[in-house]
């Protein structure tokens, strides 16, 4: 059996090696992905490199301040430029459409600002151009081109009938044929790698990259390896050519165009996010409703005053060992972060809700399965861009409250404003490091996308070896 | 007559036909309702800022009238609503704003730092983008045009009525063209009617712009009924028909709008405009550690309608210093600004010149336009923000600079912003173009034709 799988194979990939599709089509495509995937690579390291510079100048910046007043350094601040992983030239993500720099300073929390680049993306409704794109869109319509007629052309011509007379099943047949695109998807898939691991010899690589790109490439090759199954599973439930290719198209633009756009915009019509307008109202009222640290009366800040004072024993809060004015300002950032940690998370809430959404509708379609999982491996999806983004909030905090506690030891409650500290205090305060999450913390968000695939694949690999040899 | 009648029947005797148009119709039906909540969300969004924004006016007016010290501090503290409002057509034609912040709020502080602030969406769902009706029209309808027409040739071959019908008359290209305008004709029907149901469901008017909108549409399906025309004048089988109309959808529609994006990043430097935030800040906070009324002084000198103030700061504070550096801090990043408005622009034009390659880019490009929501709408947006900060600053500088106590009367006053929209239309340009492309493949068509014959 497996003999005349392999010698139906075999002669599938002659008689592709002959036509003149493949002669076409595989080289534009390598070309094209190539020329592509250099492109981004270059601008990549180009930008890594931007970012390097800018978190130099910037932390050159902050250790270069003079004398200041604790404060007074706080709301100058400091920021964090994301660098972007690696994967990104094979898989940009969400990266085109985020910012990554961020601004870190006392009392607020601001949003990522400047996009790599200012072009717009809106022009790309078909997806951004890229590796992963050209293999997760394009490549399947290459398949559907190359192998519509592999089994109807077969039935039409009569051939399919010959076969069968010689003992063939159509079901090895069909295996066959399945093996036979396989083998020109991972001559593709080889190149396109092979020449993406040449890229990333001239970068600095970790060892997870290599584990990460090598996962990008078997999730590539086993989601080509499902779009050869339904392929040959249409060729051979459709009477014609033209039926066969009719169906594969339509279900091509569904699974792939259609199904996600649909599926995102239900999911934001399901669940909308407040914009950037009302969620600062929320957060300020939020805070509001807390406490304000610049209100002498206010009731919380009375009673915090009162326990401070209770704490060390003394009457007033001039008579305290420290600062009054600092406990203060770190109270009120402590308040700040948490409400706006609150409300963020919140805002990720709704986002979570719209994403569940959206996955319940992806079983439907292994074009946004896959693409999931590529991003995820990639390191550049938005849940990579969101956990930066909270690791630089949890800095800021730590940053501010240093800076607050200078402001609580070094400087006397009285004439406060007019004091400094010592410029040698600001390389004393820890620089940001970014530690990425692992593949195995994110195992949680990895099984179930993979393992709808599997079912797909194992429903397709079914489906093969259930076909009856219908020869008309 | 007889011959559209016999047509007309025929067509609605095909199954594939009929499913086609009904979801063509009902996705776009979906597709504008859909737009009409999001535009209607928007509006409610607008609506909780602006009672906020009244909120809290009126709280500090129960304090008035408030000395410039006080209203300082109201400065500081008050943030007013702006809003890029959108076009009733943005409901269907969402263009570029998911990309940038459309509704925030700003105060009278360095401007730049203030909107460098990115939108809240979902970013997850970026990449993959939203189905809006210009998506079905520009992406969707060339392929259910193919699917309409691509095989009536070799449908009537298969049928056996082709040899019957092509010889009773003289020339066949005449009756295909005829039986591919009943197709286009239906077509055109069923757009003119989602454009109908666009003005029963959504804000839109039927008026000039409605008509605008109509024809460049037409234009556009016109535009690929002809290169489908061209396709089946090759006169090869059904299936090389679909192969190569497939082909060259994707030029249109996914190769070149990528390349020109790739082009456009490739004349930038990444993350260049950062030093705009990095310079506003340091500018910010150097101005504390230096001599603060030479500063001052140096302020009144260039802008003399404030000289007439007290030239000696107060101590240890002064609001008209501090405002007069935070004003300062976007003059000192003016040219770096420009620069990125430039940049924007450039990167705009560069795609518009690659839009005359692909009919597809082309009618985004302009449908975009029509509905303000490209980036001329948006960069319209801030620099309108820019004009609005400098009516605040000359408001509230009044008082500061003379000294004048801040009334109850005087809330009234306070400028508010209203998005005024670019109204430009490239609606020659988009005809012009999609004309070109149009005769392009109509020789083409002529070509083929004459070598069919020879």
């Amino acid at each position: 059996m497996m003999q005349t799988i392999m010698e139906i194979a075999r002669h599938e990939l002659i008689t592709q090696w002959r036509s003149q599709t493949l002669k076409i089509l595989l080289p534009l495509l390598l070309v094209l992905t190539t020329l592509i995937a250099f492109s981004h690579w270059q601008q990549q390291q180009d930008f890594i490199e931007a970012q390097t510079l800018w978190q130099q100048q910037n932390d050159a910046n902050w250790e270069a301040q003079p004398d200041r007043h604790p404060h007074r350094a706080a709301h100058y601040g400091t920021m964090v430029f994301r660098i972007i992983s690696p994967l990104s030239f094979i898989d940009s993500g969400v990266n085109p459409f985020v910012g990554n720099a961020l601004f870190l300073e006392a009392h607020r929390q601001n949003s990522s600002s400047f996009k790599q680049y200012v072009s717009s993306t809106a022009y790309m409704g078909l997806g951004y151009l890229s590796g992963a794109t050209i293999i997760l869109v394009i490549w399947p319509l290459v398949l559907i081109a190359l192998a519509f007629n592999s089994v109807s052309g077969e039935r039409v011509q009569g051939t399919l009938r010959q076969l069968v007379s010689q003992g063939i099943s159509v079901r090895q047949l069909l295996f066959g044929k399945t093996l036979a695109y396989s083998v020109i998807s991972l001559i593709f898939l080889v190149v396109i790698f092979a020449i993406a691991i040449g890229f990333m010899l001239f970068s600095h690589v970790h060892g997870s990259d290599v584990l990460r790109m090598g996962l990008m490439f078997i999730l590539y090759l086993f989601y080509c390896l499902l779009w050869t199954i339904t392929v040959v599973l249409f060729s051979n439930w459709c009477r014609t050519n033209q039926q066969s290719l009719s169906a594969l198209l339509l279900f091509w633009l569904l699974t792939v165009v259609v199904l996600p756009k649909m599926a995102y915009s239900l999911a934001e019509m399901q669940y909308p996010i407040p914009d950037r307008a009302v969620f600062d109202i929320q957060t300020a009222r939020e805070i509001a409703k807390v406490g304000n640290s610049h209100d002498p009366d206010d009731p919380y800040f009375t009673e915090f005053r009162e326990r401070v004072l209770a704490e060390y024993g003394v009457s007033r809060v001039e008579d305290l060992p420290v600062n009054w004015r600092g406990v203060v300002m770190q109270e009120g950032e402590r308040i700040t972060s948490e409400v706006f940690t609150q409300q963020y998370a919140k805002l990720m809430q709704i986002a979570e809700q719209q994403n569940q959404l959206v996955s319940h509708i992806a079983r439907f379609s292994p074009y946004l399965l896959a693409n999931n999982l590529s991003s995820r491996f990639a390191a550049t999806n938005a849940d990579s861009f969101l956990h930066y983004e909270k690791a630089a909030e949890q800095y800021r905090f730590n940053f501010i409250k240093q800076l607050n506690r200078l402001h609580a030891e070094e400087i006397d409650l009285e004439d406060d404003r007019a004091q400094k500290v010592s410029h040698e205090h600001w390389t004393k305060l820890g620089q940001f490091t970014y530690h990425a999450p692992t593949l195995k913390d994110e195992s949680t968000r990895i099984y179930p996308p993979l393992l709808i695939l599997l079912f797909w694949f194992v429903l397709g690999v079914f489906l093969l070896s259930r076909s009856r040899n219908e020869v008309d | 007559m007889k011959f559209i009648q016999f047509e007309l029947r025929l067509l609605w005797q095909n199954k594939l036909f009929k499913w086609l148009m009904m979801a063509y119709f009902l996705v776009a039906l979906l597709a504008i309702i859909w737009g009409q909540i999001g535009l209607q969300c928007e509006y409610q969004q607008r609506a909780i800022s602006e009672a906020n924004y009244q909120e809290e006016l009126a709280d500090y007016q129960q304090d008035a009238p408030l000395a410039p010290y006080d209203s300082g501090y109201m400065s500081y503290y008050l943030f007013h609503p702006v809003w890029q409002k959108p076009s009733a057509w943005s409901a269907l034609i969402h263009g570029e704003r998911s990309e940038t912040t459309t509704h925030t709020r700003v105060r009278l502080l360095g401007l730049q730092s203030q909107l460098s602030n990115t939108a809240t969406g979902n970013i997850a769902a970026m990449p993959i983008g939203k189905l809006d009706l210009s998506f079905i029209w520009i992406y969707l309808m060339p392929l259910l045009i193919a699917a309409l027409s691509l095989n009536l040739l070799a449908e009537e071959k298969t049928s056996g009525r082709w040899s019957l019908l092509a010889s009773q008359v003289a020339n066949s290209g005449v009756l295909l063209t005829k039986k591919m305008l009943i197709a286009a004709g239906l077509l055109a029907v069923v757009n003119l009617l989602i454009l109908l149901s666009a003005v029963m469901f959504t804000d839109i008017h039927f008026d000039g712009l409605w008509w605008q909108v109509a024809v460049i549409l037409m234009a556009y399906q016109v535009c690929w009924f002809v290169i489908t025309g061209w396709v089946i004048s090759l006169l090869r089988s059904a299936i090389f028909n679909s192969l190569l109309f497939i082909s060259l959808w994707l030029i249109f529609a996914f190769v070149l709008p990528g390349m020109a994006y790739l082009f456009q990043t490739q004349q930038q430097q990444p993350a260049e405009h950062v030093a705009m935030l990095f310079e506003q800040r340091e500018f910010m906070h150097d101005s504390w550690d230096k001599d603060q009324q030479a500063d001052f002084d140096q302020y009144l000198r260039d802008y003399p309608q404030w000289q007439a103030t007290t030239a000696e700061l107060d101590k240890p504070f002064d609001w008209r210093w501090y405002y007069a550096m935070q004003h300062m801090s976007d003059v000192i990043v003016a040219d770096a600004v420009a620069q990125f408005r430039a940049s924007r622009r450039y990167s705009h034009q560069i795609g518009e010149q690659f839009a005359w390659l692909s009919p597809v880019m082309r009618l985004q490009y302009s449908m975009n336009r029509l509905a303000d929501t490209d980036m001329l709408a948006s960069q319209t947006f801030l620099d309108q923000i820019a004009d609005y900060q400098q009516q605040l600053r000359d408001y509230f500088f009044k008082f500061y600079f003379f000294d004048k106590p801040f009334t109850v009367n005087d809330f009234a006053g306070i400028p508010h912003f209203d998005y005024q929209p670019l109204g430009q239309s490239h609606i020659v340009k988009t005809l012009i173009n999609l004309v070109l492309i149009g005769l392009f493949f109509i020789v083409l068509v002529l070509v083929q034709t004459r070598r069919n014959r020879g």
